[in-house]
């Protein structure tokens, strides 16, 4: 195999060197991803041996022949499927009016609370949700109880998928519009191009090149998706492939099933990244300047009315919950409530997330270097499925059951050592894992276009490793860098599976309390520790992107 | 930077100074998150215990009882645990039969338990009785029995907890099989139209019952308690039903691997003495094993004693309960 994609390969840079607008990633950091996603592929590849190893055939007849099983798969891809078609369609309307209308007030704070329900606890989402869309919900209030319809069921699954993963789409598609150069849009309103022509010939483009990958990791999250599909689904009717996980390991603490289960959780949701991987298509720009754009078609009265009504949908929609969560919060700060605990919490979570979101952003950043693919079409079979292989690896975290990496990292973990130093950096390293598949559809657009904009002026002044870096790659994709640090460092801070694995009881972060104050009564604690999180969450979030991020 | 720097550094510091005072012997015990939590008994047993023991006591909290008994089993003889605190009688019988465990020194003569204790493995520390809680505001007149839970109709709306992944629901899995036996399912699919959701554990479907979802939720009769003491409302109610409440008993045990066995049956004894007790009721909401007393809040005094306390032998449920929760997932998802 490797002696035939030898000239294939010495083929394909012959014909990249003959067509130079194709970059290809600086030599140092595409092998740093590439060894990023060896190593992704190897601990996924450990964590399932050590689960299977007592695996027999018995085990796997079991699995096949289970008519029960079929039907929870069945039902998981349905909810997956519906939740993502959704979260994605809603959000390129939205995220399109985002970017058209570049400059309004409230803007900036609102991107900030679309960054929230992502990093939410299941348990907060699922109160937000029901507080604001519940049988007794504001909603229900509002329009009359016996009028509103019950939530609980297909619909409340939906809803609190789309309530995650619609912000979650905006986030992550946003940076994809702004990698458009000014050039692009000067050349649009010279060409006098309507909104409908600029759909079809930039965003549309755009969307293809962008939305797969966050197609698929929207589908991936809805997959494993666990309580939030048993609290809102109305009971057993629905459960998803998680739940038959939980119930492996919870109950018959059987690793092989959970493994097999797990593996086919897994081909589930590769078929489906690598589906939508083929719906991807690469987009060429011309080089531009950098500079900010500006669009002729923002400005006309229907464009903004449009917008508009798009914006103030998604705000409400999003903003209901979290407003309940708000309120709600606030009546708990009226009790006493136990700040030296909250305060404990909230560093150790700030460390270790800090720590596991610069970490997350740096392997989505070589990822997304080495995932740069030159003149794909003309590449053989052996490379095409390299690079695939390696694309995967960025989503592979995602693609897992979280209840398997979890325990089977734990197991892995502790077959060597038990020392609570281990503990914390193993904490770290499962936090990191789970956020590169974020980072990497974050930063993949925006790697991308830089390596065209700027590859072939490096590699003629023979700019290269960390000068290359800190000259060309850091000035241009800051902005994006910092969201993405922004966003993986926010994930880290409403973590709940790491932290809970090892039972340290020194490791309590905000999460953690707010499940310990939920099992001791303390609703109305917990309603305000929920706050003190997403506050956090804020706070931090905006930190980064100023400090990380520099001046917009 | 330098901010991330020092928060780093504190927050090592918590881990390294466990570490510096590795001189004593350490006692490391499995429990659930609760149980050690701010609010919970373990902060205090801690303090009370390391005072007289010369030890230094460890804890490892996990998320229940089910899944202590999980880690274990895949843990196997590398495990640190020296005990085990956080089982239920739900789980005895499957714990015994994987030989972890070794029976305790303790005299359990004190003992003072709704049924007759005779395990020398599994010491018991609380006890609870399942019930569903009910708003009294919003349901003035709730289901007096099972009977009347199990009559056709879709109201009052409960909120229930999914056997599979929680204890109460399990346990009200097997309440319902106590009382119905093999007429079980047709029991339950007169329960379902009532079913406003089944939830992954009791902490969603109680916070939904807190926020008026539903008027009445599965949970212990000892909750109305902790509304009593802490909130000083009567508003939340538990009922006892006259085909009786399903019973769970906590226990802990000693590993049979344990390098610290003297401990781990100084630990045991412990627990069932006064001391902890007397902690039991308002940091746990559950009865002590012994009698305390005045020590017993009056809140606790005024719950009503069911009028027949089921449990099933251990030995059923570990053999049954995968097919009988088949079964139930059969008649709930029709």
């Amino acid at each position: 195999m490797a002696r035939d994609g030898q000239p294939l390969n010495l083929q394909a840079s012959v014909i990249m060197t003959a067509r130079p607008i194709a970059g290809q990633p600086p030599i140092g950091i595409a092998s740093l991803g590439r060894i990023a996603a060896i190593i992704l592929i190897a601990v996924i590849a450990a964590i399932l041996m050590r689960l299977l190893d007592q695996a027999s055939a018995g085990d796997i007849r079991d699995l096949i022949g289970d008519s029960y099983l079929r039907r929870v798969v069945a039902f998981t891809l349905m909810q997956a499927a519906l939740s993502t078609l959704l979260s994605i369609g809603l959000a390129v309307p939205v995220t399109r009016a985002l970017a058209r209308q570049s400059h309004f007030p409230g803007r900036a704070v609102l991107l900030r609370l679309f960054s929230l329900p992502l990093v939410m606890p299941a348990l907060v989402a699922i109160f937000g949700v029901v507080a604001a869309y519940g049988q007794q919900g504001w909603m229900a209030r509002l329009i009359g109880v016996e009028a509103w319809p019950s939530i609980y069921g297909l619909g409340g699954i939906l809803v609190a998928h789309v309530f995650f993963n619609l912000p979650l789409a905006v986030r992550l598609l946003l940076p994809a519009w702004q990698t458009v150069p000014a050039e692009s849009w000067r050349l649009a309103a010279q060409l006098g191009m309507t909104s409908g022509h600029i759909f079809r010939l930039i965003e549309g483009p755009l969307l293809r090149r962008a939305l797969p990958q966050i197609a698929a990791t929207i589908f991936m999250l809805c997959f494993v998706s666990f309580a939030i599909v048993l609290t809102l689904g109305g009971g057993p009717r629905a459960s998803t492939l998680e739940v038959a996980i939980f119930q492996a390991i919870r109950f018959d603490a059987d690793l092989p099933r959970a493994g097999l289960l797990a593996v086919l959780e897994l081909v589930l949701c590769l078929i489906a990244g690598i589906f939508c991987r083929s719906l991807t298509q690469r987009m060429d720009f011309a080089a531009g300047f950098g500079r900010p754009g500006w669009r002729h078609d923002a400005a006309t009265r229907s464009a903004r009315i449009c917008d508009g009504i798009w914006i103030v949908l998604a705000v409400f929609f999003v903003g209901l919950p979290e407003l309940a969560l708000l309120a709600d919060g606030l009546l708990g700060f009226t009790i006493d409530l136990p700040w030296p605990a909250i305060g404990r919490a909230a560093l150790l979570g700030l460390s270790i997330s800090l720590i596991a979101g610069a970490g997350a952003t740096f392997f989505g950043f070589v990822l997304a270097a080495a995932g740069h693919q030159p003149s794909s079409r003309r590449a053989g079979l052996f490379i095409r499925l390299m690079r695939s292989l390696q694309a995967l690896a960025g989503l592979l975290p995602l693609a897992m059951s979280p209840m398997v990496l979890g325990i089977g990292f734990y197991l892995l973990v502790t077959d060597y050592t038990d020392s609570d130093l281990w503990s914390v950096i193993g904490i770290i390293l499962l936090n990191i894992a789970m956020a590169i598949p974020f980072c990497l559809a974050l930063l993949m657009p925006a790697v991308d276009r830089n390596l065209q904009q700027h590859d072939r002026l490096c590699r003629e002044l023979g700019i290269v490793g960390v000068n290359r870096f800190r000259l060309v790659d850091w000035p241009s994709l800051r902005p994006q860098i910092a969201t993405a640090f922004a966003l993986a460092t926010s994930l880290g801070l409403g973590d709940l599976i790491g932290i809970s694995l090892f039972g340290n009881p020194d490791l309590r972060t905000l999460s953690m309390l707010l499940y310990e104050q939920l099992s001791a009564y303390r609703m109305d604690q917990a309603a305000a520790t929920a706050l003190i999180l997403l506050l956090l969450v804020l706070g931090v979030y905006g930190a980064i992107e100023r400090l990380a991020g520099g001046k917009q | 930077m330098r901010v991330s720097a020092s928060l780093l550094a504190a927050a090592f510091g918590i881990l390294l100074s466990g570490a510096a005072q590795a001189a004593e012997p350490t006692l490391t015990v499995y429990t659930y998150d609760s149980f050690i939590s701010e609010w919970g008994p373990g902060p205090a047993i801690q303090k009370q215990f390391e005072a007289q023991c010369q030890c230094k006591l460890t804890w490892v909290g996990l998320e229940d009882g089910a899944a202590l008994l999980s880690r274990l089993k895949m843990e196997g003889k590398k495990t640190k645990a020296d005990v085990v605190l956080g089982l239920d009688t739900n789980l005895t019988s499957e714990a015994a039969a994987t030989g972890f465990f070794a029976p305790a020194k303790v005299d359990g003569s004190k003992l003072k338990l709704p049924i007759a204790w005779n395990d020398k493995t599994f010491v018991p520390y609380d006890y609870g009785y399942f019930a569903f809680v009910y708003d009294s505001q919003k349901l003035p007149n709730p289901p007096k029995s099972l009977a009347e839970l199990t009559a056709p109709g879709d109201q009052p709306k409960i909120l229930l907890m999914d056997p599979r992944t929680s204890t109460p629901g399990l346990g009200l899995l097997l309440w319902m099989k106590e009382v119905y036996g093999d007429k079980a399912a047709d029991a339950w699919a007169k329960v379902a139209p009532k079913v406003l959701t089944i939830s992954k554990g009791w902490s969603e479907a109680y916070g939904l019952f807190v926020k008026g979802e539903a008027p009445m939720v599965l949970s212990y009769t000892t909750s109305p308690a902790y509304h009593q003491i802490n909130e000083k409302t009567d508003r939340y109610k538990a009922l006892d039903f006259p085909e009786g409440n399903y019973l769970q008993v906590e226990v802990a045990a000693r590993m049979a691997s344990s390098k610290h066995a003297d401990l781990a049956d100084q630990f045991l004894a412990f627990l069932i003495s006064p001391e902890v007790q007397k902690l039991i009721p308002t940091t746990n909401y559950m009865f002590p094993v012994i009698d305390i007393g005045d020590d017993l809040p009056s809140e606790f005094r005024s719950i009503p004693q069911p009028q027949k306390t089921l449990l099933m032998p251990s030995d059923d449920v570990a053999k049954h309960r995968n097919a009988w929760i088949r079964e139930w997932l059969e008649t709930v998802s029709r």
